[in-house]
């Protein structure tokens, strides 16, 4: 039965109806997929029993014809969002034993239309990292190898634990989230569509919040289509979340497969030509351009002059923002505490916080309290938001001229355990690509554009205009048909 | 540059304590960082409003009507220790913080 997670969502949703296999098989088949692969170390909490019973209401539901729009798809869901009754750690011994009395937004509204929770995705602690090395719960295994060595390889991150169980097919779809990049870098580096809407369009309610002006849920899938089902479930206005935006949710599927002719695709030529970028980046995007000129789209020369400093800019605001979200991680009402006899309540906090977080998580804190601080205020963090604001007219401005916009996801394949993991700055630049959308708030997806000269996947970036997700689709979905022969599957998977 | 007396102040202002070890290390690190940065200082900002939300900043207003329930006992749930003493009597129990 293992060949059943092979399936798309569209082709499984299409045999659940047809009665040519149960909801119980699919899902049956996912769990043994999950247990054959445990060294990828893809999941912190498998939930079992909960998909077994979920599996058997969707099988009723498609027997008594009121099956929902998803009914029956196995997916998996993030570390981060809470989850009534399930462990919800987000990658952190500080949350290693929370127990949430409450379901997140999103996870309850993929739930609502049908879907099937296999169990909650390893992480980068508290979101922070692109390389899913960062977890209190081990590394996350990229299930790709470069074809001249066998060293395991990161999935990226900080959704690493979503990006590998879709990619080693044990699970049709995961639940990400990204704030400067958690759900693009992570499926370029594993041959995945992934996606993040609009800030606003998906409800935060329920996320352990790390960047709150930058989080956003998004979605992983083995193709565009596939997250279009989930996008339409996901999305939407939610007066739980104080920055939801009430905007109704567009039709989605009928993005996938539809012509672009006469589109206008932005590139930043100024970006291209800067010759610190890897040769086999630069070959992806020319491709592309030219992939999509055969399409009959028009490319637009644009320019994003403050495009360089985001990185900057975000290492300000992020740590900022972290710094202040995590001040609630006290250890007085919720997640680990650590006591001695005798001690003050600071020294209380103090204890707690030093055995609960992570050196990276750390390290954020200590950099959004110091650019927070009275002396620096000005200097930092208001000047990183002028910054920002610059950075976002780029984009308003190149979008009087044009549809979307194409970048790279990463600036490289997926790299080694263990590289890039004594210097900070160097792992940062990791999301060279994907902050500037983040800090604009637009949506974007990653879409697998080729495979390295090892054998790895490497994706391209479409950002799109505000609230604009379903141009994404549609020219994401057109790199996709031209891409085809590039077979985005990981070898022995 | 960070420096480690430096670090020890921004480590205490974020209830984090730190072996000296740790310190220097973080005070390195912290610099690194900064000094990347410090590539803000080539932008010429006057003028420009900072852009604190990408969202719509007008705040929705609702009824003043009573929408919660009674979840006190999903707030102690989570209660460090599990003290039953703390859920029965419904109070975050922490070190005596008056003399």
């Amino acid at each position: 039965m293992s060949n059943l997670t092979r399936l798309t969502i569209a082709n499984a949703l299409a045999g659940l109806k047809k009665k040519e296999f149960s909801c119980q098989e699919l899902t049956n088949a996912h769990l043994t997929e999950m247990t054959k692969h445990r060294d990828l170390n893809a999941y912190i909490t498998e939930t079992s029993d909960i998909a077994i019973r979920q599996a058997k209401t969707a099988d009723q539901n498609y027997s008594d014809n009121r099956a929902r729009a998803l009914e029956g798809i196995p997916i998996a869901v993030k570390d981060l969002f809470c989850t009534k009754g399930v462990l919800t750690t987000a990658g952190s011994k500080m949350l290693s034993n929370f127990v949430p009395t409450y379901e997140s937004t999103i996870s309850q509204k993929v739930s609502d239309h049908g879907t099937i929770m296999l169990g909650k995705t390893n992480m980068d602690e508290f979101a922070m990292g692109s390389a899913n090395i960062t977890s209190y719960f081990g590394n996350v295994t990229n299930p790709w190898k470069a074809n001249d060595d066998s060293a395991p390889l990161v999935p990226g991150g900080s959704s690493g634990g979503s990006a590998a169980a879709v990619s080693s097919f044990l699970a049709m779809a995961a639940l990400g989230s990204d704030t400067g990049g958690s759900v693009r870098q992570p499926a370029s580096f594993t041959g995945l569509f992934g996606f993040k809407p609009t800030y606003g369009r998906c409800s935060r309610y329920g996320m352990v919040a790390f960047a709150s002006s930058l989080d956003q849920a998004g979605i992983f899938t083995r193709n565009v289509l596939d997250s279009a089902f989930m996008l339409e479930a996901m999305m939407g206005f939610d007066p739980k979340d104080s920055t939801s935006i009430d905007e109704p949710v567009p039709e989605l599927q009928s993005a996938c497969g539809s012509s672009i002719k006469n589109m206008r695709i932005g590139v930043p030529f100024d970006i291209i030509q800067q010759n610190n970028i890897a040769p086999e980046i630069i070959k992806m995007w020319h491709d592309t351009i030219e992939i999509l000129k055969g399409e009959g789209v028009e490319i637009i020369d644009i320019s994003l002059p403050h495009a360089k400093y985001a990185i900057a800019a975000y290492y300000v605001i992020a740590p900022a923002e972290a710094s202040s979200n995590l001040a609630r991680y006290d250890g007085v009402r919720y997640g680990l505490r650590v006591e001695k006899e005798n001690m003050t309540i600071d020294e209380m906090y103090a204890m707690t916080r030093s055995a609960g977080f992570g050196a990276e998580v750390k390290r954020r804190i200590m950099i959004g309290t110091y650019v927070l601080s009275s002396s620096f205020m000005d200097a930092y963090y208001h000047k990183a938001q002028k910054i920002r604001r610059l950075i976002a007219n780029d984009f308003n401005e190149a979008f009087t001229k044009t549809d979307v916009i194409l970048l790279p996801s990463a600036p490289s394949e997926a790299f080694k355990i263990g590289e890039k993991q004594d210097d900070p700055v160097t792992m940062y630049l990791n999301d060279l690509f994907t902050i500037p959308a983040s800090l604009a708030g637009l949506p974007c997806a990653s879409v697998p554009a080729a495979l390295s000269s090892r054998g790895l996947p490497l994706g391209m970036q479409v950002i799109g205009k505000h609230l604009d997700e379903y141009n994404i689709l549609k020219v994401s979905s057109a790199i996709e048909r031209n891409c085809k022969h590039n077979n985005f599957i990981a070898k022995g998977v | 540059m960070i420096t480690d007396t430096e670090l020890c102040k921004i480590a205490t202002l974020a209830r984090l304590s730190c072996s000296d070890k740790e310190i220097a290390n973080f005070a390195k690190q912290l610099t690194t960082i900064m000094d990347m940065i410090d590539i803000l200082n080539e932008v010429d900002c006057d003028n420009v409003e900072p852009l604190s939300s990408v969202s719509d900043m007008n705040q929705r207003m609702r009824k003043d009507d009573v929408m919660a329930k009674d979840i006190s006992d999903e707030l102690f749930a989570n209660i460090p220790g599990g003290s039953q003493l703390a859920k029965e009597v419904k109070c975050f129990i922490v070190p005596k913080v008056v003399e």
